[in-house]
């Protein structure tokens, strides 16, 4: 008797086993990755170049994405999408694709799959690198998720569109060319002025108490989306009777566009939020006030300017509050601090000593009218400034004017004794430095 | 000229790409113009046309490394490293001076000389991605270079920048002309040895 090797039942036998989703190949072939991957990097890299701008507030991580995802990562992705798009024609696989059991415009959302959702994951992955970084420094506010939202779907329909582009025009240079154009286009776009600028993906808005209208990042999204899906409905529906369809996304497209552009073109979507605004002090003499968004500079602002207060407090004419943000008209004895956040780096103060500088300067730096500074003793008041400033925070090497000629009243006002300091410099802050005949020589 | 040569040109679409080149180069000096017309703006807004121009150039030498007959090519009995490099020299020395024309003025910031050497520059990474990716996208990874350096890149011109973004500089740079030249020679030994990738299954 002959045995009979039969050979084990597969393992999946009595199921039904189905073939991989048509568009989940089409996601992991091709350039689809690898432009994610490009996009993400661009992406980091330019954001990591300017790394010690954005890590401390969370307006200015969110603008810099903002910016990064409309200028570098949307051309990109026009230019992979356009790739993308040519590569049916460019291996000879039009025809297979036409004998698909499957409708022109199905085929069409495959196709495009790729070129739109993967530079979009790459903004998403870059964008949530970037927070996360931004996380542990930031204080008051929060990131506008709804912008970065709308920026991946402004990427990804820039994808889509370029994808369209690619079937459409049969040529070498297309893509590296619509690539350039839309990052001509888009940079012009950000740059212009009036209210088409915030229909661009890549406008700028730097003012770091504000917060964009509710609606602006939905509408926008209507607006990118509703546009790529009106260019794929008009390439991809061959049917005559299915053809109006197209008009559904370009009225959406249309109607957000109108939304956008009734916006105030100078502000556009943005307004004064007095939650970010509002100022936090600290109990010292002078006070020191910087706004919510700048919350955990003030342990350090505070620190940096405390030798300075130490020789202000209960002199007459010293400041009563330093002030760092947006307060309102002025009170008396109001003194405006330099930007504390752009001197910070990842929540910290590197250089005190430039931060004490720059708020003597200020400090001494009144507002003059013309005519005044002038006479014979303009230049020796000048040399005084310099070293009355010298004196209270030293230049950092490397910073700011020569001191040579300060030199000899810098020397004398050290040399004095703290209440003689102390007198001189309370009859320096008495004075008013645009009239030179009255800043006392030390 | 010899009728091989005449299919040669034909065969790698290159009378194509020389009008492109034209094309790049009245395009670069209208925007130069413009830039520098703008109320607000000096000669120093210059930079996008001395980064871009010389980027569409690079993608329409790249583009044009492309051959419909790779296999038939390999089997000829006369070495292809002359006509390589020809083919990427000669096309680079008409765009370095078409371009090197468009941004008149002020070649110690960003006009003549920076035009010149991101054209090398951009030519020879050009030269790179054709030989190790094909020249058909041989397009992507300069134009992926410049996105990635053109918001890192300080507004400062010098330092180690010069070396790592060296399409940003201003034209007098020495450490980003060296990285210039080098790409370039590095290219075009490399695809005049190597000649384009052959992409099989084209994605």
């Amino acid at each position: 008797m002959t045995a009979t090797l039969t050979p084990p039942p597969p393992r999946t036998a009595g199921r039904a086993v189905r073939a991989p989703r048509p568009v989940l190949i089409e996601l992991r072939r091709g350039l689809g990755p690898w432009t994610g991957t490009a996009v993400l990097l661009t992406v980091l890299v330019a954001m990591y170049g300017k790394t010690p701008g954005w890590q401390g507030r969370w307006a200015d991580a969110t603008n810099l994405l903002h910016v990064a995802a409309g200028l570098l990562a949307g051309p990109l992705a026009l230019a992979a999408g356009c790739w993308q798009g040519g590569r049916d024609r460019r291996r000879g696989t039009l025809d297979l694709w036409e004998s698909a059991p499957r409708s022109p415009l199905r085929r069409l959302f495959v196709a495009v799959a790729p070129s739109a959702l993967w530079p979009a994951a790459g903004v998403l992955l870059a964008d949530a690198v970037c927070l996360l970084a931004t996380w542990p420094y930031a204080s008051g506010g929060r990131p506008f998720l709804e912008l970065l939202a709308a920026d991946a779907v402004a990427v990804a329909a820039l994808g889509a569109v370029g994808h369209v582009v690619g079937r459409a025009v049969r040529w070498r240079l297309t893509a590296p060319l619509l690539g350039i154009v839309g990052y001509v286009v888009l940079g012009a776009g950000a740059y212009s002025q009036g209210p088409a600028r915030w229909l661009g993906p890549a406008a700028e808005h730097q003012f770091l108490w504000d917060r964009p209208v509710w609606w602006f990042g939905p509408v926008s999204m209507a607006w990118t989306a509703g546009l790529a899906l009106t260019v794929l409905l008009a390439y991809g529906i061959r049917r005559a009777r299915l053809r109006p369809l197209v008009l559904v996304p370009l009225a959406v497209a249309v109607a957000a566009a109108a939304a956008i552009l009734r916006l105030p073109s100078d502000e556009g979507p943005w307004r004064p939020d007095p939650a970010l605004a509002r100022p936090l002090c600290d109990d010292g003499t002078p006070q020191v006030c910087l706004t919510a968004v700048d919350e955990r500079l003030l342990p350090e602002v505070t620190a940096a300017l405390a030798p300075l207060n130490a020789r202000l407090k209960g002199l007459p004419g010293a400041p009563v509050r330093w002030v760092g943000g947006p307060f309102g008209p002025p009170r008396p004895g109001d003194v405006e601090l330099p930007n504390a956040a752009t001197a910070a780096v990842r929540g910290r103060l590197p250089r005190p000593d430039l931060f004490l500088n720059s708020a003597v300067s200020w400090l001494f730096s009144d507002t003059c009218r013309p005519g005044d500074n002038t006479g014979p003793d303009a230049e020796r008041a000048s040399i005084v400034n310099l070293a009355v400033i010298e004196w209270l925070a030293p230049t950092p090497e490397g910073y700011g004017p020569d001191t040579t000629a300060a030199r000899p009243y810098i020397d004398r006002l050290r040399a004095k004794s703290p209440a003689a300091q102390r007198d001189y410099l309370g009859r320096y802050l008495a004075a008013n430095t645009c009239h030179p005949d009255e800043v006392p020589v030390p | 000229m010899r009728p091989s040569a005449l299919l040669y040109l034909r065969s790698r679409a290159l009378p194509g790409a020389l009008a492109a080149l034209a094309g790049t180069a009245v395009a670069a000096a209208w925007a130069a113009w413009w830039l520098e017309s703008r109320p607000d703006f000096d000669h120093t807004a210059r930079l996008p046309v001395v980064v871009l121009g010389p980027l569409l150039a690079a993608a329409a030498i790249g583009s044009s490394l492309h051959t419909p007959s790779d296999e038939l090519d390999r089997t000829a009995v006369r070495a292809w490293w002359p006509r390589r490099l020809a083919h990427v020299l000669a096309p680079a020395a008409l765009a370095v001076t078409l371009l090197a024309l468009a941004v008149p003025g002020h070649a110690e910031q960003f006009g003549a000389l920076a035009a010149v050497r991101n054209t090398l520059g951009l030519v020879g990474v050009t030269a790179v991605a054709a030989a190790v990716v094909g020249a058909r996208l041989s397009w992507l990874p300069p134009a992926f270079f410049v996105g990635t350096v053109y918001l890192a890149a300080p507004s400062t011109p010098g330092g180690g920048a010069q070396w790592w973004a060296w399409v940003m500089q201003p034209g007098t740079q020495a450490g980003a002309w060296t990285v210039a030249v080098a790409t370039l020679t590095v290219g075009t030994a490399l695809y005049a040895w190597r000649g384009a990738r052959r992409v099989t299954g084209e994605s």
